[in-house]
């Protein structure tokens, strides 16, 4: 690797590694997914020095090039951290579904309850205006 | 009614059947008197209509599709204390008159399936989604260790038993027919079939309609299929 497209590798994994650390600081993105992204970040901020490393290395690992070698590399590490956020997704799909289902019938049983006048209704002002509640709440 | 009948309750999962609905809670509620319509976040007024028919209404918040409905049902059902669900269509292509045969079955099982297929009448069906209900059907069948004639009903009668699998966290939501039947039984529940009719869809509305659903159904149940197949046989009593 020359020295210009060194620079230029690690100009754009600064860039991306800034962009992956303002929306982290943003709080955009959560800290537990910022990790993967920050270390990726790293990794492609020292490729330079891993396209030497694979330079010494292909030949022993029966790769054709050190490209190749990082190519094989890099897909097999973005292959695996998607299927790490897909699992993740799914976990978050499974909840939001529970979820609906509880509010479902938890609005039922609001509905069922307020039409046997066990309960009253709610006081309006609460939620138009939340600033006032909390006066309220403060007041008492 | 008797007292068997005041535990039973029926699910109908709705979405955007507003015209329907009223007729088949109508029709089912001359058998099970207590309905239960989930309402999967429909547009139209299927929910109002369902509850002017005289059936208890729940809506979902957000669109959930056929097995987050019907699972939304089986969770209400355990949670009020029924012993027995039947759960059917709300298009009004299930025949309520069928729901007795079923909740007979319930006798020696505890899932019975509203079969298409069984009797001289068989049903219907476009030659390719018939080829599929077949071959999937053979799958489930070979991997639940029991006879299934139709592995695609929606029309089904439920145990208490059967309920409990229902709720429990390896029950599927995003497939919910062959995988399901197959989970089920490995699970411990015994499957048994029931004829049924099945009446001409009016509407013109199918779940698997177009090129792509139907692809990326057959994908989505094989892949079920073969987790189903990976989940630990239970010995039976």
């Amino acid at each position: 690797m020359t020295l210009t497209h060194a620079i230029l590798a690690m100009c754009l994994a600064l860039f991306f590694l800034i962009f992956a650390l303002r929306i982290t600081i943003s709080g955009h993105l959560r800290i537990h997914y910022a990790l993967v992204w920050l270390g990726i970040g790293v990794l492609a901020f020292t490729s330079p020095f891993l396209y030497d490393l694979a330079s010494l290395l292909h030949e022993k690992l029966g790769f054709p090039t050190a490209s190749t070698q990082l190519l094989m590399g890099a897909i097999f590490l973005l292959y695996l951290i998607c299927l790490i956020l897909t699992k993740s997704v799914s976990h978050s799909q499974r909840e939001r579904i529970r979820m609906a289902r509880e509010i479902a019938l938890l609005e039922k049983e609001l509905k069922d309850l307020k039409a046997s006048g066990a309960v009253d209704e709610p006081d309006k002002r609460c939620g138009l205006d939340p600033a006032h509640c909390r006066s309220d709440i403060r007041n008492t | 009614m008797n007292g068997t009948e005041c535990k039973t309750l029926a699910i109908i999962p709705a979405w955007q059947e507003e015209k329907a609905i009223a007729d088949v809670v109508a029709g089912v509620r001359r058998y099970i008197p207590n309905v239960l319509v989930v309402d999967d976040c429909s547009a139209d007024r299927t929910g109002e209509v369902a509850k002017a028919a005289g059936a208890q209404v729940v809506r979902h918040p957000i669109n959930l599709g056929y097995g987050g409905a019907v699972l939304t049902g089986f969770l209400f059902a355990e949670r009020q204390g029924y012993e027995k669900v039947v759960y059917l269509d709300a298009d009004g292509q299930h025949d309520p008159a069928d729901i007795p045969r079923l909740l007979a079955g319930l006798k020696s099982a505890d899932i019975c399936i509203g079969s298409r297929f069984m009797g001289e009448a068989g049903y219907k069906m476009p030659f390719l989604r018939l080829l599929g209900n077949q071959l999937f059907g053979k799958i489930a069948q070979k991997l639940a260790g029991c006879k299934i004639t139709d592995c695609t009903s929606g029309f089904r009668a439920v145990s208490k038993k059967g309920m409990q699998f229902y709720n429990s966290p390896q029950c599927p939501d995003d497939v919910f027919d062959a995988d399901m039947l197959v989970l089920a039984a490995r699970s411990g529940c015994e499957i048994t079939n029931a004829q049924v009719t099945m009446r001409a869809n009016t509407t013109g509305k199918s779940m698997h309609g177009g090129i792509v659903k139907p692809l990326l159904y057959i994908a989505r149940m094989m892949v079920g299929l073969l987790c189903a197949a990976t989940h630990t046989r239970k010995s039976k009593p």
